[in-house]
Order: C-alpha cells, then sequence, then structure tokens
C-alpha cells in the first residue's frame, strides 16, 4: 500500500517532534552507555501510520502478553517517559527495567495546533544492544508496539516484533474501608435517584456525590453514617436505625435515633392511653436507608432474604465515617448511579425483636421525603 | 403476751387473701395475652408468673384443705405470726403485681422488667415462706 510507509523515515523527515528530543536514559545495571558502539536502528519492516490520539490514552500502564511477540512486556506511560519491563536483553532469565523520554510524533498534516499524537518513540540501549520502541494507538483502546532491537554481537541476530499491548487496570481497593455486600440484600422498597440530585453519571467524582449525600443526610441530623465501598468504585452510605410510626414519619425528638432497643419514653393524656398501653402492644417501626452509589448492575443476593434487624445494626456500626481520598477523586462511570435502598424493619410488641418487612405500605419516595431528605419535587425530577 | 386466734379463721383469711391476689394476676395477665401485650414472648411472661405466686398458693391452700379433714375449732395461732404473714403476703403480692402494673410508666420492655423483677421478688418470697413456717409451727395449741 502507497499509505504504508516506513514509519520511522517519516518521523524523521515528514514530521516534527513535539517536544524537545530527550535523552534515552538506559537503566539496565549492568549496561554501560556506550553511544555510537552500535550503529542506528535501521527499521526492517514498515510500519503503517496511524490516526492519532490525545497523549492522554497513551498513559498507564500497558502489557503485552508474550504469545503476541517473543517477550511478555510491560510498558509504563508516564507523560513521555517510559519504562519497559522484559526479559534482559544482555541475557539471563531475569527481567531488566529500561527506560527513557520518548519523542512525539504528530501525524501527518497535522494542523500546527492540533495537540494529537500519532506515535510516541523511544531508544535505549548499551553498547552490545539497542532497542527502539514505538508506541502508536489501536483499536479498542489498545496500543500497537513495534519494537527493533540490534546487537553488537555478530552471532546475535537483530530482531523485530510487533506487539499489541492492552491497558492493565489496577483495581486498588481501599484498605482501610469494608465492603457493603452487593448485589445488596433484599430491600423493603428502592429507589433510583434521579441523576441531577446526587450522581450524574460519567461526570460526578466520587467525592462530588458523596459530598451532596452529606449536605442530605446533615440536613435531617441524621449525626452517624457509615461509609462502605462497593468495589473499587463505588461506594455505599448507610444511615442508622431510625425509629419511625407506621406510615413512616419520624418519631419526635431524641427518639428518632435511639435505635432498636432504647426505653420510649411514656406519655400518656390520659387513664385511657395508660390502660391501653397495660393491656396492648406497642408494636415499633424502623428504618436505615442504604444510598448505593454504584455501576454495578442491581438485583437482590441469591437467597433473596431482606436484611435482619440485627445485621442492619452492625452496618450501621461496620463502616467507615469518611469516603478515603482514593476514592474521592475517582469518577462516576457512565452506568453509575445512586440507588436508595430502604431496609424497614417492624416489632410487633416490645417483647419482639424487629423483623425485616419485605411489603411495605409507603413507598420508597415517601420514605425519603418524608425523613426530610429532599422534598417530592426534587425526587420526582 | 400476745392473744392467740383461731386457727380456721387464719387460714380462711390467708386463702382469701392469695386466691384473691392471684386471681387479679391470672385475670390482668389473660388480659394483656390476649392483647399481644407479649407478642411472641407470652409463653416467658407466663413462665415469670407462675413461679412467683404458685409455691406459695400451693401451700396455703393445701394447709387449709388439710385442717379442713380434721376438727380444728379449738386450735388456736399465735396472733402476731398470723399478722406478720399476712401483711407480708399482702406486701409480696402487691410488688408482683405492680410488675405489670408499672411497666408502662416505665417504657423498659414488659420481659426486660420481669426479668429485673425477680431480684426483689425472689429476695421477699423468702421471707413470706419463713414467716408462713412459722406460723405453721405456732399452730397446734389449744386455747385454755
Amino acid at each position: 500500500m502507497i499509505a504504508r510507509v516506513l514509519l520511522l523515515a517519516v518521523l524523521a523527515t515528514a514530521q516534527r517532534p513535539v517536544t524537545k528530543r530527550p535523552v534515552a536514559r538506559p537503566v539496565d545495571p549492568r549496561s554501560v552507555v556506550a553511544p555510537g558502539v552500535v550503529p542506528p536502528v535501521v527499521l526492517p519492516t514498515p510500519v503503517p501510520p496511524a490516526q492519532g490520539a490525545p497523549l492522554a490514552s497513551f498513559q498507564g500502564t500497558w502489557l503485552g502478553p508474550g504469545t503476541d511477540s517473543t517477550a511478555r512486556r510491560m510498558v509504563r506511560v508516564d507523560g513521555l517517559h517510559i519504562r519497559v519491563s522484559e526479559s534482559c536483553l544482555a541475557g539471563g532469565d531475569v527481567e531488566c527495567n529500561y527506560e527513557g523520554d520518548a519523542v512525539a510524533y504528530r501525524p501527518l498534516g497535522a494542523a500546527p495546533n492540533d495537540s494529537t499524537i500519532s506515535a510516541l518513540a523511544v531508544e535505549y540501549g548499551d553498547a552490545r544492544w539497542r532497542q527502539s520502541l514505538i508506541l502508536r494507538p489501536s483499536e479498542q483502546g489498545r496500543l500497537e508496539a513495534f519494537v527493533y532491537t540490534r546487537y553488537a554481537e555478530a552471532e546475535r541476530r537483530n530482531a523485530y516484533e510487533h506487539q499489541v499491548l492492552t491497558r492493565v487496570t489496577f483495581q486498588t481497593i481501599p484498605a482501610n474501608i469494608p465492603q457493603f455486600p452487593w448485589p445488596p440484600p433484599r430491600a423493603t422498597v428502592t429507589l433510583r435517584l434521579p441523576d441531577s440530585l446526587v450522581a450524574i453519571p460519567g461526570q460526578d467524582s466520587l467525592g462530588t456525590v458523596f459530598d451532596r449525600l452529606r449536605v442530605a443526610l446533615t440536613r435531617v441530623d441524621v449525626g452517624w453514617w457509615s461509609v462502605y465501598a462497593i468495589g473499587p468504585n463505588g461506594f455505599a452510605v448507610v444511615t442508622r436505625m431510625e425509629a419511625i410510626e407506621a406510615d413512616g414519619r419520624p418519631k419526635p425528638g431524641a427518639e428518632r435515633w435511639s435505635g432498636l432497643r432504647a426505653q420510649e419514653t411514656p406519655r400518656f393524656s390520659g387513664i385511657g392511653d395508660y390502660l391501653k398501653a397495660l393491656f396492648s402492644a406497642r408494636p415499633g417501626f424502623y428504618r436505615v436507608i442504604v444510598f448505593a452509589v454504584t455501576e454495578r448492575p442491581s438485583g437482590q443476593t441469591a437467597d433473596g432474604h431482606g436484611l435482619r434487624a440485627r445485621d442492619a445494626e452492625v452496618l450501621v456500626a461496620g463502616g467507615s465515617d469518611q469516603l478515603p481520598a482514593a476514592m474521592r477523586r475517582i469518577r462516576l462511570g457512565a452506568d453509575g448511579r445512586c440507588i436508595a435502598l430502604i431496609y424497614e424493619f417492624e416489632r410487633p410488641s416490645e417483647s419482639d425483636t424487629a423483623r425485616f418487612v419485605a411489603n411495605a405500605a409507603i413507598g420508597a419516595l415517601q420514605h425519603l421525603t418524608l425523613a426530610g431528605l429532599w422534598s417530592n419535587e426534587q425526587l420526582r425530577k | 403476751m400476745t392473744k392467740r386466734l383461731p386457727l380456721v379463721w387464719c387460714q380462711r383469711r390467708l386463702a382469701l387473701l392469695w386466691l384473691a391476689g392471684a386471681a387479679v394476676l391470672v385475670l390482668l395477665m389473660i388480659a394483656q395475652s390476649m392483647g399481644n401485650k407479649y407478642g411472641e414472648s407470652t409463653d416467658q411472661a407466663w413462665g415469670w408468673l407462675l413461679p412467683t405466686i404458685i409455691p406459695t398458693l400451693s401451700l396455703i391452700v393445701g394447709a387449709f384443705a388439710a385442717a379442713a379433714r380434721r376438727p380444728l375449732d379449738q386450735v388456736t395461732v399465735d396472733g402476731f405470726s398470723y399478722r406478720l404473714t399476712f401483711w407480708l403476703s399482702v406486701f409480696y403480692l402487691l410488688l408482683v403485681i405492680l410488675v405489670p402494673l408499672a411497666q408502662p410508666l416505665t417504657g423498659r420492655p414488659p420481659l426486660e422488667l420481669m426479668q429485673l423483677s425477680k431480684l426483689w421478688l425472689g429476695a421477699v418470697q423468702g421471707i413470706v415462706g419463713i414467716a408462713l413456717g412459722v406460723y405453721f409451727v405456732s399452730s397446734g395449741q389449744t386455747e385454755s
């Protein structure tokens, strides 16, 4: 094909580097840099031109499997600095790290103010060998690596490799924050909050979403909540056990947050109230709200059982009070959203234990509005 | 010297007191059970009541029944022992009935309060038992 030309030849003549040409820095401890000993690399294979891509798309850690090349290779791109981990070229079975500052090249015919880059090229080596690595964007977010290795020793043959590099995603799960079970335990009612209210997918960071939730929770004086991670890029906020009336209205005063085992202050307006309290049970109603911010598909646990009140209390007490800084910076993905999971519990009498309510008389929207978190209009947007 | 009282009269008074007290407690508990006051823990509530009154009630009713089998018209008991036993019984029965009656005012769960009341009810029940023993020992003296 006419369009297929030698990339380095083109790079050297028709294109000009975007940045100042850096000096390669070989770091193989066994090598001694001796420029000029190994002649410049002559490219034996044409490299097809590629469409450009922003420099940011080159950034990160890339892995080339051994099946696609002679060697398994890991390439880390940080700005224009490239670090390559592969089998030591000087020999042996150990792995060596080589690094150098790359030269970035524009596509042919790019406008002067176009920052698009078609390839990054770096060279490193010592007196016995030199290797040139050219990276260019490929399909599906991958990189193509063209590797040219030339040896000074006559008995070792120069080599050319083509390798497809796949981005390595490190899922750093913060160790200092426990995980919320996902899929979540079956909730009494659920509601996906409007995107504009709490979490804008693909735009907000987890920190921004958490701050919006915190503002809403502070507005109703929850006082304490528990934060859990949902995988590496999501989180859940579990509110305190809230004592409510049968119709979802919160209990007045301190009774609201007094928990399951709290002693209710008796209030009698007459003998009739006393006799009613003497001969009949005083049922208790409670709710725990979980705000889950995640990209993961929701659903319910395999057994389909609801959350037990005892487990809910453990959840409330078991998390962190803050979202770790490392998680705050993570951007919410395109499928990200905030789901309100409302777990309602009923205690038939003072002597009974609270039980999960599978079918609530009121909906999630009413629960959230009666709790004072948002207005009906805000939730219906 | 303490005045002596007819044994049959004393026994009837004590039996009436305990039966009346037990009746009030049992009726109260029945009404509460029917109102589902104790929910799933109704059996535990009855498990608190029965050991609280049945042993002493059985003793008194049993002694009353034994006395009915032989003529005891002339048998007397020590008046002080009788009065001590009677008022200790009144005090004990009031303590027992106070537990369910006061529960709505305390805000504590009923069973929790019942468990707590065992601390003082057990002690008073022991004293009532000793007083009843003294009362029965004091019987058998014929008024001259």
